[in-house]
């Protein structure tokens, strides 16, 4: 498997902050960030990425606040285990749903699409 | 030869000839070309002053009876030369690539953290510490149990200070930013951060040693002691070399 990257494009119609921020969750999410590993710090990922730091720290203030990442003091900022929590309690949610909806005797089409609905709203 | 056969030999060179060569990597490398032809030159001609300087001191009748730390002296002066020179070539590479990072519409990284451990390989990083750490030891006892206390001090603060530059480059080579467009150039770039990470902590120290071994009265168990640490070291370092080979041969398997 290919190692992880981060792409910042300056054209992209997607703010910057926006661009690293569902990056580095998608990372987390699909596990290629492992719980614990060190991100890099704020200034060195704005100057790899010749962003601005205050670009990259609202990325980073936006993950921490969905509990994807925190911040360990001067130690710098981890990828957090209440992401793994998260993850793992929308997964058990969404089984408990999918019972529901196959009870009630509603069609996965439909289940699927009151879930896009509520994500939506 | 053009910059794009320059650098296209540079890939090659160093087992990253899959790498497509891009505009910007061809700039990118160049610069760093550019960076160490300053070096070159800087420590070139810091090197024919110090000639001319040492041809004016035997004129001046100071050759012969010299003390011993004369020569240890003239070699701290030398490894200052090279820092410099290697500071200088660093300052018009660092101007070159900023340049080129200020044109680059996309930029690529890593978003794990960079450890020095990470970079530096952990064989390499284990070998530099046990060289640096065997160092100070060896001047230290030279300096505390022989006749040669002189040596043992010079050689001592040598190593010292030499391991303290060598910690300031490697900090700073893990700080440079990434400057890569796409993952093949963010390859090159990694490559480039592992080559001045390892050259920052090259065991130095092994010459101050061989310097230092020179510098000794005929006879004096002090050579041995240097001797022994320059073997040591040099063994060290060529086992690191050859575990991390290994290593990488593995993965790449």
């Amino acid at each position: 498997m290919d190692e992880p990257l981060i792409t910042v494009d300056a054209d992209a119609p997607t703010p910057p902050f926006e661009q690293v921020r569902t990056q580095l969750a998608a990372r987390i999410n699909d596990r290629s960030l492992a719980v614990g590993t060190r991100l890099p710090t704020v200034r060195g990922l704005a100057a790899d990425l010749g962003l601005a730091a205050n670009t990259v720290a609202r990325a980073y203030r936006e993950l921490e606040e969905a509990g994807l990442v925190e911040t360990r003091g001067r130690a710098g900022t981890f990828v957090s285990a209440a992401g793994e929590r998260s993850r793992a309690a929308v997964q058990r949610a969404a089984g408990d749903y999918a019972a529901r909806a196959h009870a009630l005797g509603i069609s996965p089409t439909e289940a699927l699409a009151i879930v896009q609905a509520a994500l939506r709203a | 030869m053009t910059d794009a056969q320059n650098a296209s030999c540079w890939l090659r060179r160093n087992d990253l000839g899959w790498v497509t060569l891009t505009p910007t990597l061809t700039e990118r490398l160049a610069a760093r070309r550019q960076g160490t032809r300053a070096e070159i030159w800087a420590v070139a001609i810091g090197m024919v002053l110090l000639v001319v300087w040492g041809v004016l001191q035997r004129r001046a009748g100071l050759g012969p009876g010299r003390t011993p730390l004369t020569g240890v002296a003239e070699f701290a002066i030398s490894v200052l030369v090279l820092v410099f020179g290697a500071w200088l070539g660093m300052r018009v590479q660092r101007r070159r690539e900023r340049e080129v990072a200020a044109r680059m519409r996309t930029r690529v990284t890593h978003p794990g953290g960079r450890t020095v451990r990470g970079v530096l390989g952990r064989y390499y990083a284990t070998a530099a510490v046990l060289i640096y750490a065997a160092g100070i030891a060896v001047g230290a006892v030279v300096a505390a149990e022989s006749d040669e206390r002189a040596i043992g001090v010079a050689f001592t603060v040598t190593v010292v200070v030499l391991g303290m530059i060598g910690a300031v480059v490697l900090f700073d080579v893990l700080r440079r930013p990434a400057l890569a467009a796409e993952r093949e150039s963010l390859a090159v770039d990694d490559a480039l951060r592992r080559m001045d990470a390892r050259r920052a902590v090259t065991p130095y120290p092994v010459v101050v040693a061989l310097v230092a071994g020179v510098a000794t009265t005929p006879g004096s168990h002090v050579l041995w002691w240097l001797i022994g640490y320059g073997v040591l070291s040099a063994v060290l370092w060529g086992v690191a070399e050859l575990l991390t080979k290994r290593s990488a041969a593995w993965t790449n398997r």
